[in-house]
């Protein structure tokens, strides 16, 4: 039973990244505009069915689409935050929370309008493939998604370190009010990271297209888990978000085949409760992160 | 002129629908949206078809029927539609409903309210074991499904692999919901009567990202034969890791549902081919049929293709057939929507095998039977995926082609 251990941390760390990538938008939007987006699967969702369209019409492989789909997406959360979540961000939490849940509703029904319900896929030359090391096999398409995870948050963290807009989205995470009475226009950043957020989840769809069916509600099924990593993580962070989905991806993986498939996901949560215990504010938060920049 | 001809055309219509004010109004209650909304759409699509087709022969006594349609998407909503139908709208009879979940909740309400549930769809047992007296499922049972895995794997792929069960091991994976739950426990238990070394029940989450530990577990049992009741995404997410991390097994056997989907095919390609799935069929020996049930077989998949742009799936064709049966058998025998009749009338049918299309004959568990409402004539057959096809291959006399591809070949070579 420990000749395979290699195989089940390998597996673990690759499921891990993606976790990662779905949570790395999820994390943005809640570090700057201090909404919790219910809808951010319903991105990823619209982003999977804008992989597999382009796959199906054009033959435009899932990882080139990416090109293609990140700046409607972005362009689409830039409409998104004008309509609905500028007018609710100093709104209570629970009309917020229905505001953005409301929105992920509309979405899978509109896709569902469009669409309809069937399950779709996308058969690549790497969908099934994986490489053989010694007698650990890497899966193919979470390699690639494991590698996309930590180039969309090296960038997006060299983003918010060193460009002239990360600084001032930083400030603005500090102190909203402030930073507006030193000249960052607030409200400018706050579509751009909305719409960042949600070009992020476009990207982890893409990358994702290959792996899953594409349907309606596909958004539903991955982002659980994404909810866990990024207070796992601290709310707002970046690295956090990685190192979080790190985490519960090993742990799923491990307690998945020695103690029980069907409890992996409770083992994992009994984990993050006890994380959460001891460092309530999440791995990579800051105490009181959740109350910052909301008055 | 073709002006002129379209416009008496709606007239005509009009002074029809003005002329045949009452319509016999039959509730159907499917998921429609949210996860289950793929197959709660086929089946309504498969019903009405067969409104379509009894209304355009004339009806039922005169009568035409209208759907009345209600979006059973959650238990809880199952139950507040059936509410809906059966008060509001006051509707005596009520179809459904795809999911037995959703069937256990909605027809709860309608029992309470003393009419009549003709369920189409949800499998789990125990549907027909509550004593409800207005209750009728013209499905099989989930455990008669689970059986039939077990038994094909002992009868067609027990000698194919050169074995007797004694000597294979055989290993049981599901999605831990009521429908998979229930079929995966009939397969354990029958598989162990015939003798089958069991590795193991493993239960899993369907809605997961990722089944590597499963699909290891599975390796590590070294299992020849792998019985599964899956979902969606789970069932591709079977296949997909057990190439990447090389798990190879003598036969994979699914139980229905996305096992039989024209999309497990497209997400597997050529590596689909040799599974196996065990569930109804619309692909049995035609031979077997009766004459009227061929002949409403060509025109329900015919007129499927022309509406939908697809052949029909079993699910859309549970649909057809059981809808079709209450309107043309029951209701057309009670005469009227009153529950008593209906229920009588449901009792007293008695259809010989092969008298439905897809195989089925019909006649209910009466009152005081352990499996009241049950029909004890439908019956799951074995399929198997070849050249991108389902084959029937068991049982003997339905069978339209031998099963293939026993072993499986290697991952490599697939």
């Amino acid at each position: 039973m420990l000749d395979i251990l290699p195989q089940l941390l390998v597996s673990g760390l690759l499921i891990g990244g993606v976790y990662g990538l779905l949570s790395i938008g999820l994390t943005l939007i809640f570090g700057v505009l201090r909404i919790v987006n219910f809808a951010q699967g319903e991105f990823i969702m619209l982003a999977m069915f804008g992989a597999f369209w382009l796959y199906t019409l054009w033959g435009i492989d899932p990882y080139l689409s990416i090109l293609i789909v990140t700046p409607v997406v972005f362009i689409l959360g830039l409409l998104v935050e004008r309509v609905v979540i500028k007018p609710i961000l100093h709104a209570p939490h629970a009309m917020q929370i229905f505001a953005t849940f409301g929105l992920s509703v509309i979405l899978q029904n509109i896709a569902l309008t469009f669409w309809g319900p069937d399950y779709r896929s996308v058969q690549t030359g790497y969908s099934a493939q994986s490489f053989v090391v010694g007698n650990v096999a890497i899966s193919a398409s979470s390699l690639y998604a494991f590698v996309v995870a930590f180039l969309m948050a090296g960038v997006l963290i060299a983003f918010l370190q060193f460009s002239r807009d990360g600084k001032a989205l930083r400030a603005m995470v500090q102190n909203r009010y402030a930073a507006s009475l030193m000249g960052v226009n607030t409200e400018r950043l706050n579509r751009l990271a909305f719409g960042a957020g949600v070009a992020c989840a476009a990207v982890a769809g893409c990358i994702l297209t290959p792996m899953f069916y594409t349907f309606p509600t596909a958004g539903v099924d991955l982002i659980i888990t994404a909810f866990v990593v990024v207070v796992l993580g601290g709310l707002g962070s970046v690295a956090g978000a990685m190192v979080g989905g790190l985490i519960i991806g090993v742990t799923q993986t491990l307690t998945g085949f020695y103690v029980s498939v069907e409890l992996k996901d409770v083992i994992a949560l009994v984990l993050f409760i006890l994380i959460l215990l001891i460092r309530p504010q999440g791995l990579f938060g800051r105490a009181g992160m959740e109350e910052v920049g909301t008055k | 002129m073709k002006r002129l001809a379209l416009a008496a055309l709606v007239f005509a219509a009009s002074t029809f629908t003005a002329g045949a004010q009452e319509t016999w109004r039959i509730g159907a209650l499917y998921p429609l949206t949210g996860g289950l909304a793929l197959l709660g759409n086929e089946n309504l699509n498969g019903a009405r078809i067969a409104v379509d087709m009894i209304n355009e022969k004339g009806g039922v006594l005169g009568k035409k029927v209208e759907l009345v349609q209600g979006d059973a998407s959650t238990p809880d909503k199952a139950q507040s539609e059936a509410e809906r139908l059966s008060s509001l709208e006051n509707l005596q009879i009520i179809t459904g409903t795809y999911s037995s979940g959703l069937s256990y909740a909605a027809s709860q309400v309608v029992e309470r309210r003393g009419g009549l549930y003709w369920e189409t769809g949800g499998i789990a047992d125990g549907l027909t074991k509550r004593g409800f007296s207005g209750y009728f499922r013209i499905v099989f049972t989930a455990s008669s499904n689970g059986q039939l895995a077990a038994n094909l794997a002992a009868n067609a792929i027990a000698p194919r692999l050169g074995k007797k069960p004694a000597d294979l091991t055989l290993l049981i994976v599901h999605e831990d919901s009521d429908y998979g739950t229930s079929v995966a426990t009939a397969a354990e238990n029958k598989a162990k009567e015939l003798g089958f070394k069991v590795a193991g029940r493993l239960p899993y989450k369907a809605a997961t990202t990722d089944l590597a530990p499963l699909v290891l577990r599975m390796k590590a049992s070294s299992a020849d034969i792998v019985i599964a009741s899956s979902y969606a995404n789970d069932a591709l997410l079977i296949q997909r890791q057990m190439k990447q991390l090389g798990v190879n097994i003598g036969a994979f056997i699914g139980t229905g549902g996305i096992y039989g989907l024209a999309s497990f095919g497209e997400g597997l390609g050529d590596a689909v081919n040799g599974i196996f799935d065990t569930e109804g069929s619309a692909a049995i020996n035609p031979a077997t049929l009766s004459e009227e049930a061929r002949t409403l077989l060509d025109e329900f998949q015919k007129r499927f293709r022309a509406s939908q742009g697809k052949a029909p799936s079993y699910v859309g064709t549970q649909g057809f057939v059981g809808t079709y049966i209450l309107l043309d058998k029951v209701l057309r025998t009670a005469g009227a929507a009153d529950p008593a009749k209906l229920k009588a009338a449901a009792l007293a049918l008695d259809i010989p095998a092969g008298g439905t299309s897809l195989g089925w004959g019909v006649k209910f568990a009466g009152p005081g039977n352990e499996m009241q409402g049950q029909n004890e004539r439908s019956f799951p057959v074995a399929q198997q995926w070849q050249n991108g096809k389902l084959v029937v291959v068991a049982p003997e006399n339905l069978k339209t082609g031998d099963p293939v591809m026993v072993p499986l070949q290697t991952w490599d070579k697939r």
